[in-house]
């Protein structure tokens, strides 16, 4: 009876891990079932730009980028985001930092350092996160030490 | 350097049964899994699930498309998630791709238990696809 009980209080604490301790990603199913994959969320194709969580964020895409080429014949972005372009598209300009070398010598085209753009940029699909995020920008870090006095 | 060392075949090999290959890895993304990067909310947005990459005649030759669910099966176990025919990931025919990032969708189900016993690197598992 005893050797049962425990195996019991085993088996509930187990559950218990998983239901809140080790898969916090995985809204609430347990470990050791399978569950139907959610539909493949839309990007979001808004063109409208979005803040950057701090200065040096690379910029989010704010459109659909599928099937474009990004090798070395074509670099389809750069057909709205080059210097000559955002005249005719109303894109923004890439940074002057791809147009720079390592050494921040400036150059005529982007730097094969800063080509392949889906190396630091990506688009965003529609849907929510899976948990919460208390990260907090350096505005309002700025704004509460203010406000509570403390550096 | 180039080492001569005697031929290893492969753990299993694709079959009638099991008519595809399988690799597991990463996406930039979410490169050491999602467990830090699926919570930071711009890069779950950019690459919210795993998916199976797959050619598109090979999803045709199914009867499945972008979006369609399917059950990942191999000898050793089953997974379910939804087939990706675009992207950046382009495999060739009879190969599949899943990353291993998501922790809702847990391709490390299918897999098997060997390694490569030179390189160590983990094998590849022949699957079937099913519609899910």
């Amino acid at each position: 009876m005893h050797r049962f009980i425990v195996a019991l209080a085993l088996v509930g604490a187990t559950a218990a891990l998983a239901q809140d301790g080790l898969a916090t990603l995985r809204r609430g199913t347990p470990l050791y079932a399978v569950a139907p994959p959610p539909p493949i969320p839309s990007v979001i194709n808004s063109d409208i730009r979005q803040v950057r969580a701090w200065p040096e964020q690379p910029p989010l895409i704010p459109h659909q980028i599928y099937n474009y080429q990004i090798d070395l014949n074509v670099n389809k972005c750069l057909t709205c985001h080059s210097r000559v372009a955002i005249e005719f598209s109303e894109a923004p300009m890439v940074s002057i930092t791809h147009l720079m070398n390592r050494d921040g010598q400036a150059l005529a085209v982007v730097t094969p350092r800063r080509f392949f753009r889906t190396r630091c940029h990506v688009p965003q699909h529609d849907g929510q996160p899976i948990v919460g995020n208390g990260f907090k920008d350096v505005d309002t870090v700025i704004r509460q030490s203010l406000t509570s006095g403390t550096p | 350097m180039i080492f001569a060392l005697p031929y290893e075949p492969p753990a299993e090999s694709p079959n009638a049964e099991f008519p595809f290959w399988l690799a597991t890895g990463r996406v930039l993304e979410h490169w050491h899994s999602g467990s830090m990067t699926q919570r930071v909310p711009e890069l779950h947005r950019a690459v919210p699930d795993a998916l199976c990459f797959m050619h598109p005649d090979d999803a045709a030759a199914l009867t499945l498309r972008r979006g369609s669910a399917v059950r990942i099966v191999s000898r050793h176990g089953a997974m379910e998630t939804r087939v990706e025919t675009l992207g950046r990931n382009t495999p060739p025919r009879a190969l599949v791709f899943v990353p291993w990032f998501d922790a809702r969708q847990l391709i490390n189900k299918v897999t098997l238990d060997a390694t490569c016993p030179i390189s160590k690197q983990t094998e590849k598992c022949a699957v079937r696809i099913e519609a899910a």
